[in-house]
């Protein structure tokens, strides 16, 4: 993950923060209904050329929908699309600038995967012969030349995620749009396909919108998430933006995991807001106020488990295992919001340890450990009492 | 060794299971067959049964295949097997131009309504075959529900002539076979992934020619499917045009019901039967290469 | 014609009657039997009848060439009956258990012999003409003075077109048309003369356009619901369409002719199977069947004529009076039996009337 918030950061163009720069894409007002059942209720949304966007949430966030109306599949009961400054109302999906990559992959059965590739650019009546070019010059770049007489049910899941990938790239559409292009990957091939996406995007500088339900995919992919949930858009903003910076707690909640803990404000000082919480046992800092809490407002403390330092009660916090200290930041922090707890639940990941503590008041705090020294032993087990803290500066306050 | 389980698939489970279908292939298919082409090889004779033994009385051999040399010289059977060919090849037709759209509406509609649509293709199972049969006779009739309603309403003067024609016959056929039309066709268009629908759509086809370009040639195992099942039996059909055909309609069936029961000429009705048979596998063959190249 | 399908059904499997001591099989014509006769028989003689019907020769034929019908009585056809007697499918009827054999009429006894040698296999049920069901109305309206009374209404062209609009339709049946043909044209009905049957077959094509269809049984209806209007049919199965005119009271009124240029003369003859399990119940049933007034309540319900001599002045005076029931000595003198043909002229003529019937 750290890669990802890394490419987010290094992206050095950022033209929805220019206001003179004109969205690509722009959705006013969009709304759509089926039946009774409003899947979108009002979205203003603005892409801008050359943006990898990704549209996440959950299923039945809206996103997909979102997405199938830009492609042309669904027509908004209210408001409307615009694409290229051009409003797509009434403009079949055959017409408009955008090409779509299925779920489903939606590989046609009885033709191989040069026809699928080829289909098309046959339909818009180029030339065989550039046709031919056209296509070999996908295959090359997707890596299938030696599978182009072959039907999709003789490839594997990455060739086939990859012909879709090579038919919708093949029309040099202005939109590509892709809908959980990853998904039906086994983990490994999703990372590979992650970075050959980012490359095409890279090589190509065609305009990507994307559908994912999978934070950790748009994390990696995007310039921008707009994070959805029950037809509204909840959040938009880099991956670091929405990761670190959540808009409120349905956010903070989705991406990654997080503690929340719920306080009323009792004093507020610039930055810094003080909290009484009974989760925590005692009053919390936090130095957030972006929403201008007041005193007597009901508030959230939003900490990401690698914002948590855990240490066995009475021994320096971070020295846990046997080895070399790693000296953290909390514990030169006199300010640092402390409370003690048993761990309940320990899951070793590899490169983290995550700990599920339970506090008095049954509050449960999740911490993860980064797995720094090969072969440590574990001096925090189940059932330690422990120490958990983390600095006022690592912590949001999210409104309820 | 008490106690050793054996594998429900293996040994002689496996081979009765299998054997199930041949015995009935055998039964029902091999057995009936094998007594009807052992009757064409004879001759018509006035006794009981109405044709001369293969073997005589000194045990050799009688047999011979005269009456196939007839049928297949003869112009009324060539004519006949001609006029089935035509009628069973059109009423495919017929049946497919209606059941596509139906199959396909029934597989585009609502999950709450299609069992309930299906329901209504199949309901017409429920009531006799001949009662539904009569039945047209009494719309097509001169004094008929459709011309009665028409010159009552002043459209017509005299009764259209539609009992007793080519055209009746036609509509008995396909009303009677358009479920084994719809049916096939429907569960291949219900699989059928409407992202690919969408896919071509996407890449530049319109509506209409993303429904020949994608549509129609992935539901072609359907198409296929109900089209064996519409014409075969309407090759062999003989009550239809029985009860609903004029004196010109010269159908394959109706020639084998003379031959055997007005001219009580056994031989020549067998020998129809077998022509008739032959002429029926060449479809199926056709269409065990296309589920085949389907398979591969 | 549906059985074809049941006919298909019935040589496949047996029987399933099971040959109870006292229980009479007959398979006989639908519609051509008294409401109470068999129950009446049940009652004199205390065994029990499981009465069957069929509504064609061919189908009665398939059955008893197939053999292990069941039946201990059948009632095929005279020329159906002759072939049969030759195929070995009858046993001999023993007079001498009929006591009731005395009362049929001699003079028809002898044309019976036509089709059965000697009277040995067969007794007569009930016979009748192949003439002409036509409806007055429709044809007064169309030709004033149509010929009704002669073939010509049906073997002449110019008549025979101008009844095309209403329906002509025409017996499903090759030989008695193709005979009623070449009495017609003034040839022996039973020649298997080429030339003869060229010119049958020429005069048969020549009305063949307006003939609407070849059937044995929907003129019946069709005739009753004034749907056709000149059939060449079988006269009781023309009474019974006259009948159900009547009943429907739409104003339709169908007659029938013997045409005087002569026709076919039938018999339904009462056989026995050789195979048949219980023949001496079906002795007892056709010994009943001859008496006087079981026969002449046969003949008053379904309107055919007997050949029971003794029964005659019992049966009603209006259905002993019509002269297409019971034709007067002139008329039966023309008459003539549709005697079995040969296999080879069955297939000239079945093959014959298969090109007429298409057309070709």
């Amino acid at each position: 993950m750290a890669a990802a918030l890394e490419a987010g950061s290094d992206f050095t163009d950022r033209p929805w923060e220019d206001p003179s720069a004109k969205p690509f894409i722009e959705f006013q007002g969009v709304a759509k209904s089926f039946d009774d059942v409003q899947a979108v209720k009002g979205v203003d949304l603005a892409v801008y050329k050359g943006e990898l966007f990704s549209l996440l949430g959950g299923s039945g966030c809206g996103k997909t929908t979102l997405l199938r109306m830009l492609a042309g599949f669904e027509e908004p009961t209210e408001g409307r699309i615009l694409v290229d400054g051009e409003d797509m109302a009434g403009i079949p999906p055959y017409r408009r600038p955008c090409n779509m990559m299925f779920q489903s992959y939606a590989l046609f059965p009885h033709l191989t995967v040069e026809q699928n590739i080829a289909f098309g650019l046959k339909q818009d009546g180029v030339p065989k012969a550039e046709i031919a070019d056209r296509v070999g010059q996908v295959l090359s770049l997707v890596e299938l030349e030696a599978q182009r007489k072959r039907k999709p049910h003789q490839l594997s899941g990455g060739q086939r995620q990859r012909v879709a990938l090579a038919r919708a790239i093949v029309k040099r559409p202005k939109v590509l749009l892709l809908d959980e292009p990853l998904g039906a990957l086994d983990k490994r091939l999703r990372e590979q396909a992650q970075f050959e996406l980012m490359k095409l995007q890279d090589e190509t500088g065609v305009t990507m919108v994307v559908v994912t339900h999978d934070q950790e995919e748009a994390m990696v992919l995007s310039t921008r998430i707009a994070v959805m949930h029950e037809g509204l858009i909840q959040q938009i903003g880099t991956p670091s933006d929405i990761y670190e910076f959540p808009a409120n707690r349905f956010v903070a909640d989705f991406l990654g995991n997080i503690t929340l803990i719920e306080g009323t404000v009792t004093a507020v000082d610039g930055d810094v807001v003080t909290l009484e919480t009974p989760e925590w046992g005692r009053p919390v800092q936090v130095s957030d106020n972006r929403a201008g809490h007041r005193p007597g407002d009901r508030a959230f403390v939003a900490v990401r488990p690698e914002k948590i330092t855990i240490s066995q009660k009475g021994v320096t916090p971070n020295s846990i295992e046997v080895g070399p200290v790693e000296v953290g930041p909390v514990e030169a922090d006199a300010s640092a919001n402390r409370a003690a707890g048993v761990v309940e639940d320990l899951a070793y990941l590899g490169d983290v340890t995550l700990y599920r503590v339970r506090l008095e008041s049954g509050l449960i705090v999740e911490v993860t450990r980064t797995n720094t020294i090969r072969g440590a032993r574990r001096s925090v087990d189940w059932d330690s009492a422990v120490e958990v803290a983390f600095r006022p500066d690592n912590a949001l306050l999210v409104a309820g | 060794m008490a106690g050793r389980r054996r594998p429900l698939t293996g040994g002689a489970g496996k081979g009765a299971v299998t054997a199930i279908p041949y015995a009935w292939l055998l039964l029902f298919f091999l057995a009936p067959f094998a007594i009807v082409f052992r009757i064409s090889l004879s001759e018509p004779l006035i006794a009981q049964p109405p044709y001369s033994p293969l073997f005589g009385a000194d045990g050799s051999y009688q047999g011979s295949f005269f009456n196939y040399d007839l049928v297949l010289t003869d112009e009324i059977y060539r004519l006949a097997f001609l006029g089935s060919l035509e009628v069973a090849a059109s009423s495919t037709l017929f049946c497919l131009l209606i059941g596509f759209p139906m199959a396909y509406g029934i597989a585009r509609a609502d999950a709450k309504w299609r069992l309930v649509l299906l329901l209504l293709v199949v309901l017409p199972f429920w009531t006799s075959f001949l009662l539904r049969v009569y039945a047209w006779i009494g719309l097509l009739n001169d004094t008929g529900l459709i011309n009665t309603v028409l010159q009552d309403i002043g459209l017509i003067a005299d009764p259209i002539r539609m009992m007793q024609t080519q055209f009746s016959v036609q509509v008995g056929i396909v009303y009677t076979y358009l479920p084994f039309m719809i049916l096939p066709l429907y569960a291949t268009l219900e699989r059928l992934d409407w992202s690919l629908v969408e896919a071509a759509q996407d890449l530049g086809c319109s509506a209409t020619k993303a429904f020949w370009k994608i549509t129609v040639p992935l539901s072609l195992p359907g198409i296929v499917a109900g089209s064996m099942l519409v014409f075969i039996p309407a090759m062999g059909e003989f009550v239809i045009p029985a009860l609903l055909g004029g004196p010109d309609t010269l159908m394959a069936g109706r020639i084998l019901w003379d031959e055997f029961f007005s001219n009580r000429d056994w031989t020549l009705a067998s020998t129809i039967a077998i022509v008739l048979l032959a002429l029926l596998v060449v479809p199926i063959v056709i269409f065990q290469a296309a589920q085949q190249r389907e398979n591969r | 014609m549906k059985q074809a399908v049941v006919t298909a059904a019935a040589l496949v499997l047996l029987p399933l009657a099971a040959q109870a001591e006292g229980t009479v099989n007959m398979y006989n014509w639908s519609d051509y039997i008294a409401d109470d006769t068999i129950a009446n028989f049940e009652q004199a003689s205390g065994m029990k009848v499981n009465y069957d019907v069929f509504d064609s020769n061919e189908v009665l034929e398939a059955k008893l060439l197939a053999g292990g019908t069941g039946y201990d009585i059948v009632v095929p056809s005279g020329s159906f009956l002759e072939r049969q007697i030759q195929a070995g499918v009858f046993q001999e009827i023993d007079k001498s258990k009929l006591s009731n054999y005395g009362n049929l009429s001699a003079e028809i006894l002898a044309k019976v012999a036509a089709h059965d040698p000697g009277n040995k296999y067969a007794v007569p049920y009930a016979w009748g003409t192949t003439g002409i069901g036509y409806n007055a109305k429709l044809i007064n309206e169309r030709m004033a003075d149509a010929p009704i009374g002669s073939w010509d209404m049906v073997f002449k062209p110019e008549v025979v077109s101008k009844f095309a609009d209403c329906g002509v339709t025409i017996l499903d049946a090759p030989s008695e048309v193709i005979e009623a043909a070449l009495k017609y044209l003034g040839h022996d009905p039973d020649t298997d003369d080429k030339a003869a049957h060229d010119e049958a077959q020429a005069l048969l094509e020549s009305v063949r356009p307006h003939v609407r269809y070849f059937h044995s049984s929907q003129y019946i209806n069709d005739l009753a619901n004034g749907e056709v209007c000149l059939s060449v049919g079988w006269s009781g199965d023309v009474f019974i369409a006259q009948a159900r005119a009547e009943e429907a009271e739409q104003g339709v009124e169908i007659d029938y002719y013997i045409p005087k240029e002569g026709t076919v003369l039938w018999f339904d003859l009462m056989a026995v199977p050789a195979d048949a399990p219980n023949a001496a119940g079906a002795h007892a049933l056709i010994d009943f069947m001859l008496q006087p007034q079981v026969a002449a309540d046969i003949t008053n319900y379904v309107w055919y004529a007997n050949a029971n001599e003794a029964s005659w002045p019992l049966v009603d005076k209006d259905v002993f009076e019509n002269p297409s029931i019971f034709p007067d000595e002139a008329t039966l003198a023309n008459l003539f039996p549709d005697k079995a043909d040969s296999a080879r002229l069955t297939r000239t003529r079945t093959r014959m009337w298969t090109k007429i019937k298409a057309g070709l």
